[in-house]
Parts: C-alpha cells; sequence; structure tokens
C-alpha cells in the first residue's frame, strides 16, 4: 500500500516546472524505501483521485497544480478538491498543497472536516524562471531558488518531522535564497526575485496539527 | 493609504513607488515571473502595464512590492 500519493499534471510551463522538480521528492523516498503513488499527466483527474484515496488510503499527499482560495486543480486545471464539495476526501490526512491559494479557503474548510494538517498558500505562489530553460526546468538556477525550498518541506515531511518543523524548514530555504541574492551582486535586478521569495514564505501557512508527523 | 486587500483602490503614490522600482530592477530579459495560475510568463514590461492598469495581477504585483518593503522595516535577515 502506497505510503503518499503526490499530483503532478504537466500540461504547461508552471506544472512542467512543478512535474520535474518534484522529481526530487520521489528520488529521495525511493532512496529510503518510503512506498508512493505517483499520479501524472492527464491521469490526475477527480475520478482517478477520489479513487486512488478510497484504495491506498494515503496518510499524506502532495498536490502539485494550478488551484484557488477553493480549489486544487489537476491535469488542465480540472478541479480535483473542491471546497463544500469533496474535501472530506483529506479526513485524517496530511496535506501539502502546492497550489495556489488553496490554504486560503479550501485549506479552513479541510480542517473543519477532519483533515489532519493542510500546509499550503494563503494567495499565489510566484516563481521566477530563466525562460532559456524552460525546456529543461531541472538546470533552471532561478527556478530553484523557488522550487528547492518547497521540495524541502516536502521532503521534511518524509522524514518524519512535524509539519510545523517541516514548513519552518522550507521558511529557512526561502531565507537563505533570499541571503544568496542580497549577497550576490551577479543577478541584476535580484530584489525583484527577493521579493517573490519573500511572498511565498509569508503566505505558506499550517493548518491544523501542527504537530503531525508522517 | 495602506494597502490592506486586493479589492481597495490602489494609492497612486504607492502606485508610483511600484512603477519605479520595477523600471529601476534591471532584471535580465530572460528571467521572467509566473504568477499563479497564469499561462505565460511576465516580462518586466509586463509587470510595469499590469500594475499601471491595476488589474488582479497588477495588484497581487504591489502586494508583492510593499510585503517587500514591509519586511526591509523590520529586518530583512530576521524575517
Amino acid at each position: 500500500m502506497a505510503k503518499f500519493l503526490i499530483t503532478r499534471p504537466n500540461h504547461d510551463t508552471v506544472t512542467s516546472y512543478l512535474f520535474h522538480w518534484s522529481k526530487k521528492i520521489l528520488d529521495f523516498a525511493s532512496k529510503n524505501s518510503i512506498s508512493f503513488l505517483d499520479i501524472t499527466g492527464d491521469n490526475v483527474n477527480k475520478k482517478n483521485v477520489e479513487s486512488y484515496f478510497k484504495k491506498q488510503n494515503p496518510k499524506l499527499v502532495f498536490f502539485n497544480g494550478h488551484g484557488d482560495d477553493n480549489c486544487i486543480g489537476g491535469f488542465k486545471d480540472e478541479p480535483l478538491i473542491e471546497s463544500g464539495k469533496n474535501e472530506h476526501l483529506l479526513k485524517d490526512r496530511i496535506v501539502y498543497s502546492l497550489s495556489c491559494n488553496s490554504a486560503k479557503v479550501l485549506g479552513r474548510e479541510s480542517i473543519k472536516k477532519g483533515t489532519e494538517t493542510f500546509i499550503g498558500y494563503e494567495d499565489s505562489f510566484m516563481f521566477y524562471t530563466d525562460s532559456e530553460r524552460e525546456t529543461t526546468p531541472l538546470k533552471d538556477k532561478i527556478a530553484s531558488s523557488f522550487l528547492q525550498p518547497s521540495n524541502e518541506l516536502s521532503i521534511s515531511l518524509l522524514k518524519n518531522k512535524t509539519a510545523e518543523e517541516a514548513s519552518i524548514k522550507s521558511k529557512d530555504a526561502f531565507k537563505k535564497e533570499t541571503r544568496k541574492f542580497l549577497a550576490s551582486n551577479s543577478i541584476e535586478g535580484g530584489e525583484m526575485i527577493i521579493m517573490a521569495l519573500l511572498w511565498n514564505m509569508e503566505n505558506q501557512i499550517v493548518l491544523g496539527n501542527k504537530q503531525a508527523r508522517f | 493609504m495602506e494597502i490592506k486587500n486586493n479589492e481597495e483602490k490602489i494609492n497612486e503614490d504607492i502606485k508610483e513607488l511600484v512603477l519605479f522600482r520595477i523600471k529601476s530592477s534591471k532584471l535580465s530579459p530572460s528571467i521572467k515571473l509566473f504568477i499563479g495560475n497564469s499561462q505565460a510568463p511576465l516580462t518586466t514590461n509586463d509587470l510595469i502595464n499590469h500594475v499601471k492598469k491595476e488589474d488582479e495581477i497588477g495588484k497581487k504585483i504591489i502586494a508583492m512590492q510593499m510585503n517587500y518593503l514591509r519586511v526591509l522595516k523590520k529586518g530583512i535577515m530576521q524575517c
């Protein structure tokens, strides 16, 4: 039985970056013999996700994709989890949603419906990319500054850190990246990148049981 | 006037400050921003246009910059 579930739609540039960078989470899991279910591409639809929840009952779920206040999206932004509709599917689970705004309403509503912990973003997750690296996202050092801190959260949860500790690790990683751009004159306009890093850091929140562990 | 949420009318002084900061940022043209559900990455010129229009993305860019200034005020290394 899979211990955690991860969704990785891959239908535009944003989801392509999330798809490739979240592979590092799976590499960590594989090296540490942690079983997982990786739903990718057009398989990231509501029907499949609901089915996998029932069959596999994963304790931990990582969502990657677009979203809004009330919804986490899948392939081509098909709603997977919606506030007032099926957030009960997250009951007793620890969720990390790398999906814009989804902590704002859906996260809070899901906690009311029994989700153990919901970690996500209250507003948009922003990231800069180097457009010359869009076909090879893992070589994009600018995007790395945004997506590595997010991975830090997921990997910390897999290392059995509490939700709160995992979020602190992630925020520390955002700070580390911020300092890198503060200290370095190698990138002109680095202040713009710092703004987005701080924005993500400030908007990342842990709802529900902060002491929950995987 | 403080920006409390995206619905509020943006103070012209704040808007001008944000525009000035973006224009003077000298970010490489190849480095582009993805905000939320945007399908296309935003260039520096796109950021300027959105702020000028005060549309949803423009308001978000302004909020991001104001957040940065607040963090600067309290000490960026302590953030």
